[in-house]
């Protein structure tokens, strides 16, 4: 890592981003596969399929931990969140699920861009994974 | 604290990068190839990381925390107490998508150099990878941990003890015996947060 030569720290992290812009647009069509397949069990709701909600959830967070898109991150913690809370509690509820999967439509939909509107449907969702394991 | 170097050199370096998701892989490698790594390994899964480390050393670890059978806990697990020297050794950056406190601590509990949590910047990475670059921290091997030291606060003996080393201080004096770390600094060896470059 010292030795003579490299490259300016300033620039390794502009070249990193840069790598990073250019798989943008075909990271969106995977996380836009993802969300297909979130939204087809929401309509199907198969009995049993906790762990496969939380595994799209997961991939979610992970692909789209690499991006900046923050509102799209945020979204797909919260399902997350409240997939791995409601089946901890044996509280599964599709609702919840589904409200999610249509926000993160929505938010795709929409290029991930953040506002108010987005803001106010983020804490909408955190207030849903909250009510889902504690209800009333 | 070591002034930070303005360049990197990553040209003669090896790593490895460990992530089920393709797509999560392949943004992982571009980070890394934008850093000046030539040489990059991918694997899909935990299992092929322990057979290709088995085979071949690398320069440092790059892995998914969350992953199906093996996961990313359990390989550095692995990796710090059952691989051969010096492949045990090899620094672990552990990326957590799901940042609970219960997580982070395991992370750092299973012996991995440093935790990163998304969203995840290249800025971030890149940094940790400074850090390890100037690492100071011992190898400890003990029962039930192996890995960097995860002793980083400097507070001396409890009051009202002497304390049992030549260096340390007393309570009532308190004082380090070389330039305490920044508070940040320090945090950032225990939680992961955001850095400016």
């Amino acid at each position: 890592m010292a030795r003579p030569g490299g490259v300016p720290i300033a620039d390794a992290v502009a070249r990193a981003e840069e790598g990073l812009g250019e798989q943008r647009g075909r990271t969106l069509l995977v996380l836009q596969d993802k969300v297909d397949a979130l939204n087809r069990l929401c309509a199907d709701r198969p009995a049993g399929a906790d762990g496969e909600v939380y595994a799209l959830a997961s991939a979610l967070v992970d692909m789209s931990g690499f991006m900046e898109i923050p509102p799209f991150y945020a979204a797909a913690y919260s399902l997350c969140d409240a997939a791995h809370r409601m089946a901890a509690a044996d509280a599964w509820s599709w609702p919840e699920v589904q409200v999610h999967a249509r926000a993160l439509s929505l938010i795709l939909a929409n290029d991930c861009q953040g506002g108010e509107a987005v803001d106010q449907m983020l804490a909408g969702l955190r207030a849903v994974a909250e009510q889902a394991v504690h209800p009333g | 604290m070591p002034k930070t170097p303005d360049k990197i050199n990553l040209a003669h370096s090896t790593v490895l990068l460990v992530d089920d998701q393709p797509t999560s892989l392949d943004l992982l490698s571009s980070i890394v190839q934008g850093f000046g790594v030539r040489e990059q390994l991918k694997c899909p899964s935990a299992k092929d990381a322990v057979e290709l480390v088995q085979r071949r050393s690398v320069d440092l670890i790059l892995i998914d925390c969350a992953m199906p059978e093996m996961d990313g806990y359990d390989f550095v697990r692995w990796l710090r107490r059952e691989a051969s020297e010096p492949i045990r050794f090899t620094p672990v950056i552990m990326i957590l998508g799901h940042a609970a406190r219960a997580l982070v601590a395991k992370g750092r509990d299973c012996g991995a150099s440093f935790i990163v949590a998304k969203p995840l910047t290249p800025a971030v990475l890149l940094k940790r990878i400074i850090w390890l670059g100037g690492e100071t921290r011992q190898f400890v091997e003990v029962e039930n941990y192996v890995g960097p030291d995860r002793r980083v606060r400097n507070y001396g003996p409890p009051p009202g003890e002497e304390g049992r080393r030549q260096t340390d201080l007393s309570g009532e004096l308190g004082e380090a015996v070389e330039a305490n770390m920044d508070q940040d600094d320090i945090d950032m060896l225990l939680k992961p947060m955001k850095v400016a470059l």
